[in-house]
């Protein structure tokens, strides 16, 4: 998943209004992409060794990086979740050369969004945090491990997994302890992932493509013990999109098979996608093989349009070409639209071949 | 009397202060005046003769006695409607001309009409009857100080007939004036309030001026008497 | 309605008398325009201390704040990961200077500011990028931003404690026009605590919460943290000036009072002088209400063309009291801008109000009273003196009664301003009553005397005097009000300022006093070097040092201004105490058992010695016992006295804030002087280093400031009792043409005249100066101790200053022989036959 960090930024720049004009959107993506905002960054122009735990925390000389939990649950009695985990991070300047004696002096700016999809109720609940680092009001640690943004956290236990997310909010709440089954695999070209032509234009990106989750969830008052499955998705960089990119269509797919999929478009202003997109075909033992345009076919089936008026593909047609196999991506709740600061579309699907439910997902779609 | 009575005065008394003696100024005064009558009062200085035609005009109040004009006794009367009714029957013409200094003569003239009510193109047309009457016809723009003490009584004169009172109280008016000047004053007075057919009281310690008029009272030592009638 | 002809003779009347009429409007006018002026400073004032606070304040209902340090960031950042529901956001705040003029630093962070304050919207897209990254980034207020010609981008200098500081505007915040703030400058809470220089503290955590959300708090909050309505501070704070400003109203009301008494005076006359006109109306038939509309009518014409004057010229007297009003604020209370003239409509209203109604009080008695005397005394001159002279018993009574009434009032005011203020009426009104009575007592008095002196003119002008006591009776009143009220004010100041040099002289018991030149803080005042001490105890002449912190701490009534001092050993003696203190009361100030507090700390909270007070120390609430109640006329917003020892100790604070030095008696003053002047220009800070007399002679400067606009405000009740003096002097000899014609007629020169009325006019300056003296003195006394202890706290002694007095009678005794000059003139060029045809 690409950028809705960056789309997040300019929203914080802008001044928060609650909806915001997609025209201003791009007019502002194009300004942040300028040599002048990401000068003295860090840039994801090579190839580098990745380290773990120390990769796991913040790398703030990069301007955005983020922690990216989603995941499909059900209860004892099968009921079925989804949900949805981030913080993101974003340098608004590169972090001073020696430190500051402010600590509301680093740069540093932080947001976390949440949902949870309840399909039985036909439920989306969605929220959002947003606050400066400052003097310990989010951030990372290592040894143990924490990313905090105020009382919404990952954290590590004294092993280092199983990792713990606790989220409380007034409406809702997650509390889930998160393993992975399959091990941490590098996107793109050794975690090195080519959003757009210009050399830097890409994030390091790697992810957990399957975390066995066990945990509670609290929607409106009421716990559910859940199980499931989670991905993690972790990516850091400093630009990424072009001016001409307006939006993506991202899937992360777990199959019952015990293979896993991520595959990403990126569209351009008319609507089509560009050689950039891409993708991950992962199977059960963390083998990779990277998927190239050509290799996936995506077409949206039908529509649902959101309160605010706009019309999102909530069903797919997913063609693999090489195997000439044909899936359909569906929705399990159409309202799944994240009405924060700024919006977008993410929530759990349903993968079927054949009219047989054959994996599950997340999707996320933007710039509709 | 051909002529039902306007005016009646019953057992008028009223008395001053003096020391710790009061003296008795009024003392039981009867007086019936009829419609288009004139009478004079006839008295020294200080025989109480300006304080009873106060007592008619109702801006003076008697200790005892009664007085009723057009039926209606003035002193049961409360002050608004007393002022009302002098403001309607009855025109004054003093001694002292007690014209407004800052109106001019016009505007005096008219001030009892405008009290009553009449609309600025009435009073216009009546003024101007008025003050040609009394020979004026052309100071109508005049202030009071602006003319001679003849000219002023006779302004005077004309303020008090403008409205058509029942009653004309005079209160010296010849008293400020030399003799020929008097004399033509009187006239006018006179010539006007018989051709209006007005009542007219003149208060006056002149017989030459109380000769003119249809009956004459003496007022002695509080008593009034009909002159030519025998004094008790 | 009044008839048309009624009306023009009353115009007319004007028209001749105009000089009367133009000063009755005069009166009038000063009076509204005084009362306006204040008004429109006061709600200017009051004005921008509410948006200010509004602005700054937000939606936030309450505050976390703890002692002079602030609070330690990680607080916040606890509170936030404990219990993030609640709304927080927090606050730097701190004191700046911008080409001289304070301004206060207000510290945000943007991101938590959205449910509270609207500052640091703005629609530039990067705006808030900027506010969060430019380490010298400011927002100033448009308003502010035009009044000082300042553009965005451009560099500003900031004075921050006594250093300059070079920031850059990034933006303007507000509109230009509206509802302005100003003297505010807005910056990120990264910026403020650099240049403050306070990083990891805060000055205060401001929440917006529900009612369950208090109580949380309050049970999660720690020791030393306090928990504060952020409404019920704000009145707090907009409290200490009002007493101030209700003083300053008051004194404008006085003006008002004298302008009514010149309103009565003139309409007296004026009716008085048509007294005939309207007998002859009413005998033809004129109602008494028609003649009283009339003359009611004619006087509220007056008195609205000298309503809409005095507005006019109150708003244009009002640009110029508002700054003083703002400057005296700025130097007793608190720290507030105010450039922007409010022309609030309320006031404006009120001020129309109170001109036409004083118009209508003031004229309908006279008018009433022309209405009732019987149309037949229209011949009768007489019949107007015997009335007037029959009313003086009446008059004095009810004198009598509103005394009594003013006296009671006075005793029971108890602490409440307003009856305070009603008894000063009172008494003014009951006194002003009882005037008449005196004049031919006076009159009768000086007769003789004046009789030897000037002979037959002599006998003539004080008989006049008082043959006419329906004329001058009310002029003299007012005459009298007029010059009692400079005596009154003149009093009180000087009474005021005397007090506060005597006090200075016993507590200034250091020969030479050294403190830091500008704090950054609100809560404490700048500190000293921290070797400072020591380094003059070694200088040669040095006996010993005092040392002292001011800093403001929380109790359960607010902010308190604390002062911890170490005393020298004759420091003790600055100390006068009011009433007994404790036994043993310096040994036990040394323990820190207990605390001394001013007088007017102690006549605001109620306290007495030996009652407890409770103060919030780091370590939570810890209760004193007051000890002794000093005299202190440095704040009326009252002082707290601890040891510092004890402070420094309890407070963790060991600064010192001034530090007082004490020469051996052989010592050299000013060698000394130029020697320590020599240490502190080393120091990074400016440091300010004053003899005791200079500090003497500064502090009176400053209580001179502050009290200027009482100053000019006596001066401007000065101006309208001069106006009120010469019209009533002019309308008496004016009204008297006629029988200064047949003065002449009978023989009397021209010179003779004019030396009769300039006897009389004088006579009566003199009459009522002398009955202005007592009533003067009275309102000084209430003034000074009903007044301002209701006011401020502060008792003390009255002193009558002969040259207030002086004052007073000189400038009476000009103002009336001014006001004989012209009608004298007048009479000796006017042919006496002339005058004699006049109606």
């Amino acid at each position: 998943m690409p950028s809705i960090p960056l789309l997040l930024l300019l929203l914080l720049l802008t001044g928060c209004q609650e909806s915001v004009d997609p025209v201003q959107q791009t007019f502002s993506a194009t300004q942040l992409l300028s040599n002048s905002e990401i000068e003295g960054f860090s840039r994801a122009d090579h190839i580098r060794p990745f380290r773990f735990p120390e990769d796991h925390a913040a790398h703030p000389d990069y301007r955005n990086e983020w922690w990216y939990f989603t995941g499909n649950l059900n209860d004892q009695a099968g009921r079925r979740f989804g949900y949805q985990v981030t913080f993101f991070r974003f340098a608004l300047k590169p972090p001073p050369a020696t430190e500051h004696p402010s600590s509301w002096a680093n740069n540093q700016v932080w947001m976390a969004h949440v949902a949870i999809t309840d399909p039985q109720e036909k439920r989306h609940m969605a929220e959002e945090k947003r606050v400066r680092e400052g003097p310990g009001l989010a951030g990372t640690t290592l040894n143990p491990l924490k990313v905090w943004v105020e009382n919404w956290q990952l954290t590590e236990s004294t092993k280092g997994f199983p990792w713990h997310v606790q989220i409380n909010t007034q409406k809702m709440g997650i509390d889930l302890e998160l393993t992975p089954t399959v091990g941490l695999v590098l996107q793109g070209d050794k975690g090195l992932s080519q959003k757009s032509a210009a050399s830097g234009n890409a994030s390091y990106y790697y992810s957990y493509p399957r975390l066995k989750s066990q945990g509670t969830i609290t929607l409106a008052g009421t716990t559910y013990q859940v199980t499931g499955e989670s991905w993690f998705d972790r990516e850091w960089g400093t630009s990424a999109l072009s001016s001409e990119q307006t939006g993506w269509d991202w899937f992360s797919l777990q199959f019952n098979s015990g293979e896993s999929l991520m595959f990403y478009h990126l569209r351009d202003q008319q609507g089509k996608a560009d050689t950039f997109s891409g993708g991950t075909w992962i199977d059960s033992k963390a083998k990779t093989a990277r998927l190239s345009l050509d290799d996936v076919e995506l077409t949206p089936v039908s529509w649902w349009e959101s309160p605010a008026g706009i019309r999102y593909p909530t069903e797919w047609k997913m063609q693999l070409v090489p195997e000439n196999r044909t899936l359909i991506v569906r929705a399990v709740l159409d309202k799944q639209e994240m009405d924060l600061s700024v919006r977008y579309w993410e929530g759990a699907v349903d993968v079927l071949e054949q009219g047989r439910t054959i994996g599950r997902g997340y999707l996320e779609m933007t710039g509709y | 009397m051909q002529n039902k009575p306007l005016l009646v005065v019953e057992d008028l008394y009223h008395s001053y202060q003096e020391g710790g003696d009061s003296r008795p100024i009024l003392n039981g005064i009867n007086l019936q005046v009829a419609e288009h009558e004139c009478i004079a009062l006839l008295g020294r200085s200080g025989s109480g003769k300006s304080t009873l035609l106060n007592m008619l005009a109702g801006i003076d109040t008697p200790q005892d006695g009664r007085i009723t004009i057009m039926g209606q006794n003035i002193h049961e009367l409360s002050e608004l409607d007393r002022t009302l009714l002098r403001r309607r029957h009855i025109g004054f013409v003093y001694q002292f001309f007690n014209l407004i200094p800052t109106l001019t003569i016009a505007e005096n003239v008219g001030l009892p009409l405008e009290l009553n009510g009449y609309n600025e193109r009435d009073i216009r047309k009546l003024v101007g009857l008025l003050l040609s009457d009394v020979g004026l016809g052309d100071r109508w723009n005049a202030y009071p100080d602006q003319l001679s003490g003849g000219e002023q009584q006779r302004i005077a004169i004309a303020r008090a007939l403008i409205h058509n009172p029942s009653i004309i109280l005079a209160d010296e008016p010849t008293g400020n004036l030399d003799a020929e000047t008097g004399e033509h004053t009187l006239r006018i007075l006179l010539g006007l309030s018989r051709q209006l057919k007005r009542t007219l009281i003149i208060v006056t310690h002149s017989f030459e001026v109380a000769e003119k008029a249809d009956r004459i009272f003496t007022l002695n030592d509080g008593v009034l008497n009909r002159e030519g009638e025998p004094h008790w | 309605m009044v008839g048309s002809r009624l009306l023009r003779a009353g115009f007319r009347h004007q028209r001749r008398h105009s000089w009367q009429t133009l000063l009755a409007i005069l009166g009038i006018m000063l009076g509204v325009a005084i009362v306006m002026a204040v008004g429109l400073a006061n709600q200017s004032a009051s004005r921008a201390f509410e948006i200010t606070m509004e602005q700054i304040s937000g939606q936030v209902t309450h505050q976390i704040v703890a002692g002079p340090d602030g609070i330690p960031e990680s607080l916040y950042t606890s509170l936030r990961l404990t219990l993030p529901t609640i709304k927080s956001a927090p606050v730097v705040e701190g004191l700046v200077r911008v080409r001289k003029e304070q301004f206060t630093l207000l510290g945000l962070d943007p991101l938590s500011e959205q449910p509270f304050r609207n500052l640091t919207l703005s629609p530039a897209p990067d705006l808030l990028n900027r506010l969060l990254t430019q380490p010298d980034g400011v927002l100033i207020s448009a308003y502010t931003a035009r009044r000082l010609d300042l553009a965005i981008d451009k560099p500003l200098t900031l004075e921050i404690a006594g250093k300059q500081t070079d920031t850059t505007i990034i933006a303007q915040y507000g509109a230009e026009q509206g509802a302005a703030l100003d003297g505010v400058l807005v910056a990120d809470i990264a910026v403020a605590q650099t240049l403050l220089q306070t990083f990891g503290q805060l000055t205060r955590i401001d929440l917006i919460l529900t009612e369950q959300e208090v109580h949380q708090l309050q049970q999660w909050l720690p020791k030393g943290m306090r928990l504060i309505e952020t409404r019920q501070r704000t009145a707090t704070m907009a409290d200490m000036s009002k007493a101030f400003q209700t003083n300053l109203t008051a004194m404008s009301l006085l003006a008002l009072l004298v302008g009514g008494f010149l309103i009565y005076n003139t309409a007296t006359f004026s009716v008085l002088q048509r007294r005939r006109q309207f007998g002859i109306m009413r005998l033809i038939g004129a109602t008494r209400g028609e003649v009283f509309r009339l003359i009611l009518f004619e006087q509220m014409l007056i008195g609205l063309i000298g309503t809409l004057l005095g507005m006019g010229a109150g708003i244009l007297l009002a640009r110029e009291l508002l700054w003083l009003v703002t400057r005296t604020i700025n130097d007793l209370y608190y720290t507030l801008t105010v450039t922007r003239l409010d022309l609030a409509p309320g006031i404006l209203i009120t001020g129309m109000l109170l001109g036409l109604i004083t118009t209508l009080l003031a004229s309908a008695p006279p008018a009433w009273e022309a209405t009732r005397s019987r149309p037949q005394s229209v011949n009768r001159r007489s019949v107007i003196e015997r009335q007037s002279h029959r009313a003086i018993p009446w008059l004095f009574v009810t004198g009598l009664i509103m005394l009594a009434a003013g006296l009671w009032l006075a005793t029971h005011s108890d602490r409440n301003l307003l009856l305070g203020f009603t008894a000063l009426f009172c008494f003014i009104v009951g006194y002003c009553l009882l005037v008449p009575a005196f004049v031919p007592l006076l009159s009768r008095l000086l007769n003789h005397p004046i009789k030897r002196l000037f002979g037959t003119i002599g006998r003539l002008a004080t008989r006049g005097i008082e043959a006419t006591l329906s004329r001058t009776g009310p002029a003299i009143a007012a005459l009298t009000l007029a010059i009692a009220a400079t005596i009154g004010m003149g009093i009180m100041v000087d009474s005021f300022r005397a007090t506060v040099g005597q006090w200075l002289n016993q507590t200034l018991q250091g020969d030479i006093y050294i403190s830091a030149t500008d704090s950054r803080s609100k809560q404490a005042s700048a500190p000293l070097p921290e070797h400072l001490p020591e380094t003059l105890l070694k200088l040669q002449g040095v006996r010993e040092i005092s040392t002292g912190r001011h800093v403001t701490v929380e109790s359960d009534s607010g902010p308190i201004n604390l002062l911890a001092i170490g005393l020298s050993s004759t420091s003790y003696q600055g100390f006068n105490f009011k009433g007994e203190t404790l036994p043993a009361l310096w040994q036990q100030f040394a323990t820190g058992n207990l605390v001394l507090v001013s007088e007017p700390y102690a006549y605001h909270n109620q306290l007495q010695v030996g009652d407890p007070l409770t103060l919030l120390t780091p370590k939570g609430d810890q209760t004193f016992k007051v000890g002794g109640i000093f005299f202190d006329y440095g704040s009326d917003r009252g002082l707290v006295v601890l040891p510092r020892t004890f402070y420094a100790e309890r407070w963790q604070d060991s600064q010192v804030t001034t530090l007082g030095v004490y020469l051996k008696p052989d010592a050299a003053l000013d060698q000394l002087l130029s020697e320590i002047k020599s240490i502190t220009a080393q120091s990074e800070q400016p440091l300010t280093v004053r003899a005791n007399q200079e500090i003497l002679s500064h502090s009176l400067e400053i209580f001179d400031r502050t009290f200027t606009i009482t100053r000019v405000l006596r001066l401007l009740v000065i101006a309208v009792a001069f106006v009120g003096i010469l019209s009533a002097m002019l309308a008496l000899q004016l009204e008297r043409a006629k029988e200064h014609a047949i003065l002449r007629a009978t023989g009397l020169t021209p010179g003779q005249l004019f030396g009769q009325i300039t006897l009389q006019t004088l006579l009566m300056g003199v009459m009522a100066a002398l009955l202005a003296i007592p009533l003067g003195w009275l309102m000084a006394e209430i003034l000074i101790h009903v007044i301002n202890l209701s006011a401020f706290g502060w008792s003390m002694p009255s002193q009558l200053s002969p040259a207030v007095l002086l004052e007073a009678v000189l400038f009476a005794l000009i103002a009336s022989l001014l006001a004989g000059l012209y009608p004298s003139l007048r009479m000796g060029r006017t042919r006496p036959a002339l005058a004699l045809r006049e109606e």
